[in-house]
């Protein structure tokens, strides 16, 4: 046989070859049985042999990056006086399990004993639609690292749940401008977090107004506001940073030993712990001020649905005084510039006279206006 | 991308297509694509890369995959394994639970217990490697609060069922009392929205969710009109109405012009300041988008929407 086999090929017939087997099989089977492998084995030629043996471990690693993992087995031969090292994949590993449709919920795979019979595993309608509207959605999230993966996802649960049983819900995600750009950067950040590899890139920090050259530990991506964020470890400031993905240039990873991490991420991580933060909070936290502003009714019910500051009092006409925690003065006077009289700034001093210099300095832009109060407009 | 992983990336597909293709007997080429997101052309080679095998396959040897093509259409059949898809790999079981993180995180406690429980277990049952390790390096934005709004419009759009709503109009002394049709759930800028057809107005109208205090589900059902084009409000990454709009010129200082050339994709003046013209609906959201950038930037036209400015900051001090 002198066809040239590719990697996909050698792995499809690896795979055919192994799974489901009851028996393990051993190295020299595999060898002679796999059309690859044989091609070169059965020349009987030394060197061959053993480039085609390191060939099939490396294959063993790559597949187990997919999630097949070959197990290697001590196995009884003669009467069970000899053990030799024997290789298995069973039905029960490789393949999916049984999705079935039921009312119950919470039942995990059956208990099959037999490793080659391929489990079950029940799920509620309602589990059922969960799973599929979550991968729906992680496909349309603009710039997605995930949506390949959501999308081959969604192909495997459709092969036992039918779709179409389920409606979509109707959700659209309004890309903003440069989405597509975004793509490359994102994936690649991902990969780089699940191998633990170093990148390094040009940074436009938005506050700097020039570009920087980072050396990062990436150690999560989060959505947020529209936006894609990476929070890794920059070496150059030794602490941990966020960064916009929308503003990092000329990204690269580390391409050096691929397979081995170049850090740890601190065990306790958790990149929930960067999300939901305002601009107010970001910045040197020995500059703590803290914030008084009023509600009135019924923006008080608005600044309570989206959890703006913390609650102190309610008064009788509805409004609400809630509290915040200030490390940066001008992103939030801007805010509640923003809130055009739902909000007043209670305190301290010295914040309400910064807010009055800020709005003297608007009103000066509108100096030449004589008449307001125009009229507005109905939702 | 590396050899390798576009080695990975088509064995994952070819896995997954056999018995998608074997179940059916038969399937069409282009909806396989759009399946797998791939161009027909991949589609080919990942086929093609089935049907070499044969070349080298005695007849009948090893696992048996038989591939026909016709014209527009390819036919599998698998005689021994393949015949189910192989367990999700971590990156798809990461997938999995991140997409059961964003409708948690639409929705009210209770539910998101519900989810975050799934994605634990079909981490667990489908996983060939859980993912588990992964999840915490992946996050979303909350948006499900105490009362979940948007999963409970989510749903009442898809059942098509019409909603009462109390909606916090700024600059309102009480919450408006709306009965509405919600046709689409829509995230621009960072916010969801739904546009809806309005009971009280008579016609589509866009609600922001954080601005819906109280929602109730209704009995009664609607169809969305056939001409119904979510296409007439968006537009450059952002919701608007399309009817009654007009055009607002608004300059931004060279102090924040580096934010509105990343967002916009605009080019700065000569001075370094940039001039937008906006699509503006409602004058509200025109005033708080001024207000927010402070002396940063200034309405330059028309008159009436100068006026309005000034007339907002008069409410704004006590």
């Amino acid at each position: 046989m002198s066809e040239r086999i590719s990697k996909v090929q050698r792995w499809l017939d690896l795979v055919a070859y192994l799974i489901g087997r009851r028996i393990p099989v051993t190295v020299a089977d595999i060898m002679e049985n796999v059309p690859a492998y044989a091609q070169k084995w059965c020349s009987g030629d030394e060197t061959d042999q053993a480039s085609v043996r390191r060939t099939f471990e490396r294959d063993k690693d790559e597949l187990r990056e997919l999630g097949i993992t070959i197990e290697t087995v001590k196995h009884p031969i003669n009467y069970g006086l000899q053990l030799i090292d024997g290789y298995i994949l069973t039905r029960r590993a490789y393949y999916l399990p049984e999705l079935k449709l039921g009312a119950g919920t919470g039942s995990g795979a059956s208990k099959w004993t037999d490793k080659n019979r391929v489990p079950g595993i029940e799920l509620s309608e309602d589990e059922a639609q969960a799973a599929l509207d979550a991968l729906r959605r992680l496909m349309e999230l603009p710039a997605s690292p995930l949506a390949r993966e959501a999308r081959t996802a969604y192909v495997k649960l459709a092969f036992d749940i039918d779709p179409d049983r389920f409606a979509p819900a109707p959700v659209l995600y309004v890309e903003p401008p440069g989405t597509a750009a975004l793509l490359a950067v994102l994936g690649q950040l991902s990969d780089a977090i699940i191998a633990r590899k170093r990148v390094t890139f040009r940074y436009n920090g938005i506050y700097r107004g020039e570009a920087t050259t980072r050396c990062v530990a990436p150690y999560g991506l989060f959505f947020q506001h529209g936006h894609w964020y990476l929070v890794g470890h920059d070496d150059t400031r030794d602490a941990i940073r966020i960064f916009r993905v929308a503003r990092i240039e000329g990204l690269s990873a580390n391409q050096r030993a691929p397979k081995t991490p170049d850090f740890e991420v601190p065990p306790d991580f958790k990149v929930d712990t960067y999300l939901d933060k305002k601009a107010w909070n970001l910045g040197d936290r020995e500059a703590l001020i803290r914030a008084e502003v009023l509600f009135r009714y019924p923006a008080s019910l608005w600044a309570e649905r989206c959890g703006h500051g913390e609650f102190v009092e309610e008064r009788d006409d509805g409004s609400v005084v809630r509290a915040f925690e200030l490390y940066q003065v001008d992103p939030f006077l801007r805010w509640l510039l923003s809130l055009t009289g739902d909000a007043q700034l209670l305190g301290p001093p010295e914040l309400v006279a910064e807010l009055q210099r800020l709005v003297a300095g608007v009103a000066a832009l509108y100096a030449d206006v004589d008449h307001p109060a125009a009229e507005v407009c109905d939702v | 991308m590396s050899k390798t992983m576009t080695a990975q990336e088509q064995f994952d597909r070819l896995t997954t297509l056999i018995p998608r293709a074997a179940r059916s007997g038969s399937a069409r080429l282009d909806e396989l694509a759009r399946e797998f997101g791939i161009s027909a052309n991949q589609l080919m080679r990942d086929v093609q890369e089935l049907v070499t095998r044969t070349h080298y396959h005695p007849a009948g040897s090893v696992e048996g995959i038989y591939v026909g093509q016709e014209q527009d259409r390819v036919s599998i059949w698998t005689t021994g394994e393949f015949h189910r898809p192989r367990r999700l790999s971590t990156r798809e079981a990461l997938a999995l639970a991140l997409g059961l993180r964003i409708l948690a995180s639409e929705s009210d406690p209770a539910r998101r217990e519900e989810l975050e429980a799934l994605a634990r277990k079909l981490d667990k049952e489908l996983a060939a490697a859980p993912a588990e390790e992964l999840t915490p390096h992946y996050g979303v934005e909350d948006h499900g609060g105490r009362t979940g709004i948007i999963a409970i419009l989510q749903e009442a759009a898809r059942e098509r069922r019409r909603c009462r709503i109390e909606y916090l109009k700024p600059g309102l002394t009480a919450p408006e009392v709306r009965v509405i049709s919600p046709y689409l759930l829509v995230y621009a800028e960072g916010n969801w929205y739904t546009l809806a057809h309005c009971g009280e107005r008579g016609a589509v109208r866009v609600f922001r969710a954080d601005r819906i205090c109280g929602i109730q589900t209704l009995e009664e059902r609607f169809e969305v009109p056939a001409d119904f084009d979510p296409a007439e409000y968006v537009g450059g990454g952002r919701i608007f109405r399309a009817e009654r709009d007009e055009e607002v010129i608004v300059r931004y200082s060279p102090a924040i012009a580096r934010w509105i050339v990343e967002r916009e994709g605009v080019q700065p003046e000569p001075d370094g300041s940039v001039v937008l013209r906006h699509r503006v609906a409602d004058p509200r959201w025109l005033v708080r988008h001024v207000l927010q950038y402070g002396a940063e930037a200034e309405v330059l036209g028309p008159p009436r929407y100068r006026e309005l400015i000034r007339s907002s900051l008069a409410s704004i001090l006590p």
